[in-house]
């Protein structure tokens, strides 16, 4: 009661210090809930790709793995790759960019008379990032996340025809399926169906237009996908993989971006990239990276605003330890006579200084609390302020989360002020003789 | 009166100033690295010649028919000066037996060289590009008439760290993944420097930069990519244009890049106004976090000051007492104590300010390490030190109220008895 009854006889003093206190913790909540967030989006990222290892390219590094130029052979290599007991899946994928309309051929050719720049307006052609798979061997991954539509009717890959591709866009195998995200559907105003114009560039001019209509596919909508880690910002659509690589005049060397590999649980995954880089057939032209090879690049690019966000949280801390400490040590110094009429009194140092460490201990609780719904409502205004910048954030993205071990940062950080604030003052004190506290008076 | 309890008591001051201090040099330490980024690309994009940017909209899209669209605009005399393509890849290439992954820039050397600054030097994609030896042959002989028949010069420009590194020298052949059918051979034929080390986070994706003449790297990107139709779509990346001078008034821009967006709706125009507005727009999220953070740091050391004078006033209340019982004002008090706590926390910007500026320069230098990225990127500028200092003493001003109104609640007779 003693120590609760000094922080209310000095109410200013008291709120002042709680602020700032609070205020420190507050922002190191933030800050780590901010970096929880990071850590949870890149998590759940990689969990939803349900990838154990992702082969490249040789010399493909593995963040840029969809932009560098693609491998050949890529379902030898996935076939080659199969030959190892311990990998259950290998799904070769292309990834491209291709155009995308929901405008029909024949409209466009009625359009062909007009002038370039209003009748490609009306078209409303839209870049996309497709990707070629095999929807079969994409499954095991956790295939896609369709939320209209049954998806790919055909789950191989029939117009591949051994690497022959025979008869082109007219093949009766060629399965004219798309699948398009969320975003895409909408900008695109298709639904399950409806039958959209699939290019792979934009004509230049009027005298390309008929060309290009010439080289465009048409494709019947099977399935609206739910955005993934791209989001909206980034359209995408999904295809079967022959019939994109047909699209990209890809056909040549059966080129793919990436395998995606299965492997078995109980096999460490070092151990069979190891094997995919040394010893596979195709070792010479693939690099294997593990999710956690990954996990780790990425890591290394959001290490620089964590330790940013470790330096303000320390300043900040420190900033909030010297104030409390000042106060408290200001505060006993102002109590000496009456520290030494206790002490005279033969209260024991011990008890002296166990009130000091209750006061500071009270005073630092509350601000921990409050320091907490500080960091609450931070969070919240964080939240609502990237939300409110990027309109088509991706779902999957996190900005904020709080953890068990935010919260038990926040404890030690509150642990460590309230000892070093109370111990060294009331230490000081507790050496003082009552005489000479007395006398201070 | 409160400078001499300030100047009684150096310990307790000493580390009011210490908390102000790191709390100033953490804000414009913080401030500093937006301010540099911005200031960087703003740089870029104000001194440079290229008034419009021709681009895709989308992630990895490209513009197709580059030479097309170029020979059309070409045509517009009385608006454009000049115009230059950019075509932008990733590439591999294989040294000494190792993979390293690299920017492929494509360009027209004829074309580029008007775009060049007063300093000499050009922006690609916002790389800084310092020229050292440029293309023995200019032009882009290999696209001849609308079909890639001419002349093959194989010639490539290497940055100057990958070229050290690899120990590459003029003449040496380039690894280009596979050699492309026709037996054709890419050789470094000069080099430049970049701000790219080739290390750090950048590094880990790319570890340097190449330039090729544009319809040469087209073939080869196109051979590359096992995309065979590649190279008859004469993709580029960008379209960089320069505005005639008697139309380089910014409502004549407005009106060519409004012309030119409905003449290419498929792709994305934009003038300097524009990337200068989106550049603003990518800016504000790490103004806010770092600003924020900085503030609230900033406000704990103000909370520190308060507090301190709260108790020098209650120290001095006797004091206080005597000169409002002389007849000293409240408001005279009141001004007197504000004051005060201004001077206490000005001595604390100042110092923070010299800490401000070391934290500053550190922090660039272990950005640019740790990004791979040899250019400051922070900005330590007296529009900085202003604009933050303004700012502090805004907030200073609010937190210098509460000892001010405290000194002014004090009881004339309690204070002199000393209750």
């Amino acid at each position: 009661m003693y120590a609760i009854r000094e922080i209310l006889r000095r109410p200013g003093r008291s709120l002042l210090t709680a602020l700032g206190i609070s205020f420190a913790i507050g922002l190191t909540f933030c800050i780590l809930s901010l970096s929880s967030g990071i850590d949870t989006s890149i998590e759940k990222i990689l969990d939803e790709k349900g990838v154990d290892i992702y082969v490249v390219p040789k010399g493909t590094p593995i963040v840029f793995q969809d932009i560098f130029p693609p491998l050949s052979d890529g379902r030898k290599i996935a076939d080659s790759l199969m030959s190892n007991e311990n990998i259950s899946t290998a799904s070769p994928i292309l990834v491209d960019n291709i155009v995308i309309t929901s405008t029909a051929v024949e409209k466009i050719e009625n359009m062909s008379t007009e002038k370039y720049g209003p009748v490609l307006k009306e078209i409303n052609v839209h870049n996309c990032i497709a990707r070629g798979r095999i929807p079969l061997l994409y499954e095991p991954f956790g295939g896609e996340i369709i939320v209209e539509g049954k998806g790919f009717s055909e789950k191989n890959d029939p117009f591949y025809q051994n690497g022959t591709y025979l008869k082109g866009a007219d093949s009766p195998l060629f399965t004219h399926e798309i699948m398009l995200d969320g975003g895409l559907a909408e900008i695109l105003d298709a639904d399950i169906g409806d039958t959209v114009t699939v290019g792979s560039y934009i004509p230049a001019d009027m005298n390309g237009l008929n060309d290009w209509i010439n080289d465009t596919i048409p494709f019947v909508v099977v399935g609206i996908m739910k955005e993934r880690y791209e989001g909206k910002e980034a359209l995408s659509c999904v295809l079967h993989l022959s019939e994109l690589q047909y699209l990209k005049g890809m056909t040549r060397f059966d080129s793919v971006s990436k395998i995606y590999v299965k492997t078995e649980n109980h096999v460490p995954k070092n151990e069979i990239v190891k094997w995919i880089m040394e010893d596979s057939p195709y070792q010479r032209d693939i690099s294997a990276y593990s999710d956690k090879d990954y996990s780790t690049q990425i890591g290394k690019f959001t290490s620089i605003m964590k330790t940013f966000g470790s330096i303000i949280s320390i300043i900040s801390g420190s900033a909030a330890l010297l104030f409390t400490m000042t106060v408290v040590v200001i505060s006993v110094k102002k109590r000496e006579s009456e520290i030494g009429i206790m002490k005279s009194l033969g209260i024991s140092s011990r008890t002296i200084m166990s009130h000091f460490l209750i006061e500071v201990t009270f005073l630092c609780l509350i601000s921990s609390f409050l320091g907490m719904l500080f960091g609450i409502i931070g969070n919240q205004i964080v939240e609502f302020m990237v939300r409110s910048s990027y309109d088509n954030l991706p779902p999957a993205v996190v900005i904020t989360r709080v953890t068990a071990s935010t919260v038990i940062i926040i404890t030690f950080i509150t642990f460590t002020i309230t000892l070093i604030s109370s111990l060294i003052p009331t230490y000081i004190i507790g050496r003082t003789p009552p005489i000479a506290s007395m006398r201070e008076k | 009166m409160l400078i001499n309890q300030i100047l009684k008591r150096p310990g307790r001051t000493i580390l009011t100033l210490i908390a102000v201090m790191s709390s100033c040099a953490l804000l414009i330490s913080m401030l500093s690295i937006t301010e540099g980024m911005r200031n960087n690309n703003t740089q870029w994009i104000e001194q440079g010649k290229d008034d419009i940017v021709i681009t895709t909209a989308s992630y990895g899209g490209n513009i197709y028919s580059g030479h097309e669209i170029m020979d059309e605009l070409s045509r517009d005399l009385r608006n454009i000066s000049a115009l230059s393509p950019i075509l932008v890849s990733s590439m591999r290439l294989k040294i000494n037996d190792e993979w390293s992954s690299i920017i492929a820039i494509g360009l027209d050397p004829s074309l580029v060289g008007q775009f060049l600054m007063d300093n000499g030097k050009i922006e690609l994609y916002g790389i800084e590009i310092d020229i050292h030896k440029w293309f023995s042959t200019t032009g882009d002989g290999y696209y001849s008439n609308g079909s890639y028949g001419g002349p093959f010069t194989g010639e490539t420009l290497i940055n100057r760290r990958l070229m050290e590194s690899a120990g590459l020298q003029i003449g040496d052949s380039l690894g280009l993944g596979q050699e492309m059918e026709n037996g054709t051979r890419f050789t470094i034929d000069g080099y430049f420097s970049s701000p790219l080390t080739g290390e750090g986070l950048i590094g880990i994706g790319i570890q340097g930069i190449v330039l090729f003449h544009l319809s040469e790297m087209q073939s080869l990107l196109a051979y590359n990519s096992n995309n065979i139709t590649l190279a008859q779509k004469d993709i580029i990346s960008s379209l960089a244009l320069s505005i005639s001078k008697e139309r380089r008034d910014s409502k004549s821009i407005e009106e060519i890049t409004r012309s030119l967006s409905d003449r290419y709706p498929a792709y994305l125009v934009m003038n300097k106004n524009d990337r200068l507005s989106e550049l603003e727009e990518q800016s504000i999220i790490a103004d806010m976090f770092y600003g924020a953070a900085g503030t609230v740091t900033l406000i704990i050391g103000l909370l520190f000051v308060a507090c301190i004078m709260i108790m020098n006033i209650y120290d001095q209340q006797k004091w206080i007492g005597v000169l409002r019982a002389i007849g000293i004002s409240k408001r005279r008090i009141f001004q007197r104590v504000f004051i005060e706590t201004l001077i206490l926390i000005s001595i604390g910007v100042i110092l923070g300010l010299v800490l401000g500026y070391f934290t500053a320069s550190y922090t660039g230098d272990y950005l640019s390490t740790k990004y791979g990225w040899d250019e400051q990127i922070t900005s330590f500028t007296p529009a900085l030190v202003i604009r933050t200092v303004a700012y502090i003493m805004l907030i200073a001003s609010i937190f210098a109220l509460i000892p001010a109104f405290k000194a002014t609640r004090v009881e004339i007779i309690s204070a002199i008895r000393g209750n």
